[in-house]
C-alpha cells in the first residue's frame, strides 16, 4: 500500500532525470570529441580543444559577465514597471483594460525582430545602439509581458482584505507594500524573474541589432559557430550558457527564498520546534 | 505603462546626442588622410581603438586575430585591435545601412572583411570611406594592383575601396583511399557518377559553395569563362547560353544521392556526408578548410583536395574601411599590418588559418618567398603554385541571381 | 467621554444621482457607541451593517457626516491612523510570519522595540489561551485557533475601538460558543470598546450592551436585547427578531379584535382607537383550556412539533392564523400533530405596535 507512491515517484524522478539530463549527453560528448562521424554511437577520439578556446578566450568571461548583468537590470526595470501595471490593473476599474494589456502583450505575438528594425533607427539617432543601456532597453520589450502576467496573477489572488488588514492594524502604504503584498507576490515575481533572465539571455537577434557588436553576450559569440558548422565549440558554448543559466535561476531562487525565509524567521534560530 | 520606457528614452536620447555633438568635427580632417604621409598616419594612430567586425565562427581564424595579429600591432604600432564577432557580413552592410540613414557618423566599425555581393551593395550605397589602398605600403609593395582578382571583386572594380586580404579557390574533396582516380573534368564528372551512383551530391543554392559548383559547370558546359566577364544584360541570348548547364545537371541527376530527389541544404550538411562516408567527394571554397578537417578529425587521414583540369574558380576577400570609421588611421595601420608578408604568412599555416595569402609571390623578396613556401599546408592541401596555376575568375555577381533562380526552375522542380 | 460618534455618516451606490432613498447604500446615521460598550449591528445581508462598519473603520469613503472620538474629529483621519482595530471574517493571519510576529504587527508599526512587543504579544496570547503557540505559523493552526490570534493581534496595540465584522461566522457553531465567551471575558477584562456586526441574533444577544437592528440601509431601532425582543418599533424589527405571531387588528374601547376574529379580549395598556398589529411572543402562550383572568383562550390545530433542547416548539392553526408556541415536554406529550389544542395567550405579556 506504501511502496505503491514511493515507487511510482522514484519512476518520475528517475523519467524527469532522463528528460532534462539526456539532451545534455551529446552536447557534452559532442564538445570534448576528436572526429565523430554519423553512425558512431560515440566519438572516436577525445580532444579538449573546444573547452580550451572557450575557457581561454577572455571574450567567453566578459561576455558571461555582461549577458548577467544585462538579464538583472532588464529583470529589476521588469520588476519596476510590472509591479505597478499590474497593480493599476487589476485593481482599479481601468477603462480600455484591453487595449493596456493588448499593448503590454503584444511583443509576445508580434515577432521581436519586426519592432527592432524600427527600434534600431530610432535608437541609432539617440545614440542608444552599441550600448549596454540600448540592449536593456530593447530587451524589455519580449521581457515584461511574461513579468507583468506572473504578477497579475498573483495580484489577482491577494484579496484587499489583507491590506485593508495590515492598515487597521496601523500600517502605511510602505509597510503595507513589504509586509503584506510582496510577501504575497514573491512566487510570482519569482516566477517572472526566471522568465525575464531567461528571455534576456536567450535573445540574439535584438542584442545583435541593437549591441552591433559592441555589446557581446554569450549568444554573440555562439551563434557564428552554430551557423559556422564547428559543432564541438558550439557545444561547449551551449553547455556554458546552460550551466549559466541554471546558475542564474538557482542563484535567484535562493537569494529570493533566502529573504523570504529572514522575514519569516526574523528571531535567532534556537527553541523548540513545535 | 508604455510610455514609461518611451519618455526616458527621449529624455536619454537627448542627453546622448547632446554629448555625441561635441566630437563630430573628426570626421572631416579623417578624409585628410587619404592623402597624407604614411609617418603621419602612423603617428595618428597610435593610441587608437580599432574594431574590427569579422564573421566569428571559427576557432582558428579568432585564435589568428586573437593571438597573433592584435598582439603584434598593440606592440609594434601601439593600437588596440579588437575583433568583434559577427554572425554573416550580410548583418555589417546592414548595419551601416541603417547607420548612414541615421546620420551616424561615429561608427564604431573600423575594418570590415567583405567581398563579392556585400562589397557591391556598400559600394552602391556608399557605405565606403574611399580610395585608401594607395597609402598603404604593404599593399603598393607587395600587390600586383593590375591583377583581375585584386583589381576586380566578383567583377565589380574595386576601386580602391576595399584592399586583399586573402584568397580562396574552389577545390574538390575526395578520400584517396577510396577513388584514386577521380574526375578531373565536368565530362569526366559525368561519367564518373554513373559508375558511382549515389557517391556524389552537391549543396543545393543558395548555399555559397553549391552556387559556386554550378558556376563551375557553367564555364566547362557553355564554353569558357571569357564570355561571362560583361555584365549579364549585355547577354542577349543568355537562356540559351545557360542551355548546356541545366542539361548536364539534369542528366547527372538520377546518379546522385538519393537518385537526386532531395540535395544538401547546406556545405556543412556535405560535409557530414561525406565525413561518415555516405557519399565519396564534397568540395570546398577554402582550399585549407580539408586539411583543417582532418586535423580536426572529422575528416578521414586520406582526404586529399584537387582542382580541375580547367582551373577553379578563385576570388579574394577584403578588408574595408566604412565611411563612418571613428578611428581610420588606426584601420590603415591595422590593415597595412595584416597584409605584410609576416603575417601573411602566419595566416597561410592551416594552425593559424591555411588561408592564402593576398601577395603576389614574385614582389616578395626570396627569404619571404621561402618562408612561405615552407609552411607546411598539410597532405590534404594542394600547393600555392599548383592553385594559382588553375585559377580562374569569379564572374560578376547579377549573374548568380539568375543561376540561383535557373536552378530551382529547371532542376530542382523537375 | 471618549464616546464614539457617528454623525449623519452616509454612503450612496457609486452611479445614483438622483436623491431618492434608493440611491442609498446607508442612509444617514446617527448612533453614539459609549465607551467601553459592546455595541452590535444587527441585520440581514445586504442591509448595510458591514458598509457601516467600514465607514467607521475608514476603508470606505463616506459621502457625508462626521466621525467623532471623543473630541477628536476623525473623519478625514485615514484608518491606519485611527487607533482602531479590526477583525474580519476570515483571520487573514499573515501566513509568512509567525504567530507572535502576527501579534506583535501593531506595535510593530507603532516602532515598539523588538523585546517590548513580542513580550506583549505573548501575554496576548497568553489571554485568548495560545501561549507557547507563538514561534508556529498560522497554517499550523486550526480556524479557531487563528480567530483567537487575530483577536490578539487587534488587541494587543490598546485599540480606541475594536471593530468586528462577523467574526464567528466561518466557524463550527460549537467553536462559536466557546469565542464569544473568550470575546465576552476579554472585552470585560479590557474594558475595550467593541462594534460588532452580525446577522446571527442569538449571537448578538448574547454579547451586546445595546444593538441596532439594521434593514435596507436605515437603522431601524436600538436598544438592548431585552427592548428589542419585548418591544419592537415595528413588524420588520419584530419578525427579523424571531418574532412570527403577528396578527392585524383593530382596537376600539380598549378591546383588541384581529382581522380573523380568533382573539377578542381587553387591552391592558391604555391605547387610543385604531388600527394595531398584536404581537405575541412564542414563550407567553400556554397550553390549558381553563380560563384564567387577563388570559385569552384560541383553539387550534397542531401542523408541526418539534424537540428543541429541553421544549417543544409548536406551530398551531387557529382559523388561518398560524401561531408558534413553546411548550414543556409535559404539557406537548397531552397533544399530537392533527389534534386540536386549547391555547391561553398572556395578554400582559403582548406587545401592540401601530399600523
Amino acid at each position: 500500500m506504501k511502496k505503491q507512491p514511493r515507487f511510482l515517484s522514484l519512476l518520475l524522478i528517475i523519467g524527469l532525470f532522463i528528460f532534462v539530463l539526456v539532451p545534455f549527453v551529446p552536447l557534452v560528448l559532442s564538445s570534448l570529441s576528436f572526429g565523430w562521424r554519423w553512425p558512431d554511437v560515440f566519438p572516436q577520439g577525445w580532444s579538449l580543444r573546444a573547452w580550451e578556446y572557450v575557457v581561454n578566450d577572455v571574450r567567453t568571461w566578459q561576455a558571461v559577465g555582461i549577458s548577467l548583468w544585462i538579464a538583472l537590470i532588464v529583470t529589476f526595470v521588469n520588476l519596476l514597471l510590472a509591479l505597478p501595471a499590474a497593480n493599476a490593473l487589476v485593481r482599479y476599474p481601468v477603462r480600455g483594460r484591453w487595449l493596456f494589456e493588448a499593448i503590454i502583450f503584444a511583443p509576445i505575438i508580434i515577432p521581436p525582430f519586426i519592432s527592432v528594425m524600427g527600434i534600431h533607427l530610432s535608437f541609432l539617432r539617440f545614440g542608444l545602439t552599441e550600448t549596454v543601456l540600448g540592449v536593456v532597453l530593447a530587451h524589455i520589450a519580449p521581457t515584461l509581458p511574461y513579468m507583468f502576467r506572473a504578477i497579475m496573477v498573483s495580484y489577482q489572488t491577494l484579496s484587499v482584505d489583507w491590506e485593508d488588514q495590515a492598515r487597521m492594524l496601523g500600517a502605511g502604504a510602505m509597510p503595507r507594500f513589504f509586509h503584506v503584498v510582496l510577501p504575497h507576490l514573491l512566487p510570482g515575481i519569482l516566477a517572472g524573474a526566471s522568465l525575464s533572465v531567461l528571455i534576456s539571455l536567450s535573445q540574439y537577434l535584438i542584442t545583435f541589432i541593437i549591441g552591433a557588436g559592441q555589446v557581446v553576450t554569450l549568444p554573440i559569440l555562439l551563434f557564428p559557430f552554430i551557423s559556422g558548422g564547428d559543432p564541438a565549440i558550439a557545444s561547449a558554448y551551449s553547455l556554458l550558457y546552460g550551466a549559466i543559466a541554471i546558475m542564474a535561476l538557482v542563484g535567484m531562487d535562493a537569494a529570493l527564498k533566502r529573504y523570504y525565509q529572514m522575514s519569516r524567521v526574523p528571531q535567532q534560530e534556537k527553541g523548540v520546534k513545535p | 505603462m508604455k510610455t514609461y520606457p518611451l519618455a526616458a528614452l527621449g529624455t536619454l536620447g537627448i542627453i546622448l546626442s547632446a554629448c555625441s555633438s561635441e566630437d563630430a568635427g573628426n570626421a572631416t580632417n579623417a578624409d585628410s588622410l587619404l592623402t597624407a604621409d604614411w609617418d603621419a598616419i602612423q603617428d595618428t594612430a597610435q593610441g587608437q581603438e580599432v574594431n574590427m567586425y569579422m564573421w566569428g565562427g571559427s576557432d582558428n581564424i579568432n585564435n589568428y586575430l586573437d593571438e597573433w595579429v592584435a598582439p603584434r600591432i598593440k606592440q609594434d604600432y601601439g593600437i588596440e585591435l579588437n575583433r568583434v564577432p559577427m554572425n554573416d557580413a550580410q548583418d555589417i552592410i546592414n548595419q551601416l545601412l541603417d547607420e548612414k540613414i541615421a546620420g551616424k557618423t561615429e561608427g564604431s566599425m573600423d575594418i570590415i572583411w567583405i567581398n563579392g555581393e556585400n562589397f557591391k551593395a556598400a559600394k552602391d550605397n556608399d557605405l565606403l570611406w574611399g580610395d585608401f589602398t594607395g597609402q598603404l605600403p604593404n599593399f603598393n609593395d607587395y600587390v600586383d594592383a593590375d591583377a583581375p582578382e585584386v583589381s576586380e571583386d566578383f567583377g565589380e572594380p574595386v576601386e580602391g575601396l576595399e584592399a586583399p586580404w586573402g584568397k580562396a579557390q574552389f577545390v574538390l574533396v575526395h578520400d584517396e583511399n577510396q577513388h584514386e582516380d577521380p574526375p578531373k573534368s565536368m565530362s569526366e564528372l559525368g561519367d564518373w557518377v554513373k559508375q558511382n551512383p549515389g557517391q556524389f551530391t552537391y549543396p543545393a543554392p543558395p548555399d555559397f559553395t553549391g552556387s559556386a559548383f554550378i558556376r563551375q559547370v557553367l564555364y566547362e558546359t557553355t564554353g569558357g569563362h571569357e564570355q561571362y566577364q560583361q555584365p549579364a544584360a549585355d547577354i542577349g541570348n543568355l537562356e540559351e547560353r545557360l542551355e548546356p548547364m541545366w542539361q548536364y545537371l539534369n542528366s547527372i541527376e538520377p546518379y546522385l544521392w538519393r537518385e537526386g530527389e532531395t540535395y544538401p541544404e547546406s556545405l556543412a550538411k556535405q560535409d557530414q556526408l561525406y565525413a561518415s562516408g555516405e557519399i565519396a567527394m564534397t568540395m570546398s571554397y577554402d582550399p585549407a578548410l580539408a586539411a583543417s578537417e582532418v586535423l580536426k578529425g572529422r575528416f578521414p587521414e586520406s582526404t586529399r583536395t584537387y582542382v580541375l583540369d580547367e582551373g577553379t574558380l578563385a576570388n579574394t576577400h577584403f578588408l574595408s574601411i566604412p565611411f563612418n570609421a571613428s578611428d581610420k588611421a588606426g584601420a590603415l595601420v591595422a590593415i597595412n599590418e595584416l597584409m605584410s608578408p609576416a603575417a601573411q604568412t602566419a595566416k597561410l599555416s592551416p594552425e593559424n588559418w591555411g588561408d592564402l595569402t593576398a601577395l603576389d609571390l614574385e614582389k616578395l623578396s626570396p627569404e619571404q618567398q621561402q618562408a612561405m613556401n615552407e609552411v607546411d599546408l598539410g597532405e590534404a592541401t594542394l600547393s600555392i603554385e599548383e592553385l594559382e596555376q588553375n585559377r580562374l575568375p569569379e564572374l560578376s555577381s547579377d549573374y548568380i541571381d539568375i543561376i540561383e533562380e535557373g536552378w530551382t526552375e529547371y532542376v530542382a522542380k523537375e | 467621554m471618549s464616546d464614539l460618534r457617528i454623525i449623519d455618516i452616509e454612503k450612496k451606490y457609486r452611479s445614483a444621482q438622483a436623491k431618492d432613498e434608493a440611491s442609498f447604500l446607508l442612509s444617514p446615521v446617527q448612533l453614539t457607541i459609549r465607551e467601553g460598550e459592546f455595541f452590535s449591528l444587527l441585520g440581514p445581508s445586504g442591509c448595510g451593517k458591514t458598509t457601516l462598519l467600514k465607514l467607521v473603520a475608514g476603508l470606505l469613503e463616506a459621502d457625508g457626516g462626521e466621525l467623532w472620538f471623543g473630541n477628536e474629529n476623525l473623519s478625514n483621519v485615514p484608518p491606519e491612523s485611527r487607533k482602531f482595530a479590526m477583525v474580519f471574517q476570515q483571520s487573514l493571519l499573515f501566513p509568512h510570519k509567525t504567530i507572535e510576529d502576527n501579534v506583535a504587527f501593531g506595535l510593530k508599526m507603532q516602532k515598539v522595540g523588538k523585546k517590548k512587543r513580542l513580550n506583549a504579544a505573548r501575554s496576548m496570547l497568553d489571554h485568548v489561551g495560545l501561549s507557547g503557540f507563538g514561534r508556529r505559523f498560522p497554517e499550523e493552526l486550526s480556524g479557531g485557533q487563528q480567530q483567537r490570534v487575530a483577536l490578539a493581534r487587534a488587541l494587543v496595540a490598546n485599540p480606541r475601538v475594536l471593530l468586528m465584522d462577523e467574526p464567528f461566522s466561518a466557524l463550527d457553531p460549537s467553536l462559536r460558543e466557546e469565542m464569544r465567551e473568550l470575546l465576552s471575558q476579554i472585552q470585560k477584562d479590557f474594558r475595550v470598546t467593541v462594534l460588532f456586526v452580525t446577522h446571527d441574533r442569538d449571537e448578538a444577544f448574547a454579547l451586546s450592551d445595546r444593538i441596532a437592528v439594521m434593514g435596507e440601509g436605515q437603522l431601524r431601532q436600538i436598544g438592548s436585547a431585552r427592548q428589542l425582543y419585548e418591544r419592537p418599533h415595528n413588524t420588520v424589527v419584530a419578525s427579523f427578531l424571531g418574532l412570527k405571531n403577528i396578527l392585524s387588528g383593530q382596537v376600539t374601547n380598549g378591546r383588541f379584535v384581529s382581522s380573523d376574529k380568533i382573539i377578542d379580549a381587553s387591552v391592558h395598556h391604555p391605547l387610543a382607537d385604531g388600527d394595531y398589529y398584536m404581537i405575541i411572543r412564542p414563550e407567553s402562550i400556554k397550553a390549558a383550556a381553563a380560563d384564567q383572568s387577563g388570559h385569552v383562550s384560541i383553539r387550534g390545530i397542531v401542523q408541526e412539533m418539534k424537540y428543541v433542547s429541553g421544549s417543544y416548539n409548536l406551530k398551531v392553526i387557529a382559523e388561518t392564523q398560524v401561531l408558534e408556541c413553546v411548550l414543556t415536554p409535559f404539557q406537548a406529550e397531552q397533544t399530537a400533530v392533527g389534534e386540536s389544542i386549547d391555547l391561553l395567550v398572556d395578554m400582559k405579556e403582548v406587545w401592540f405596535l401601530k399600523e
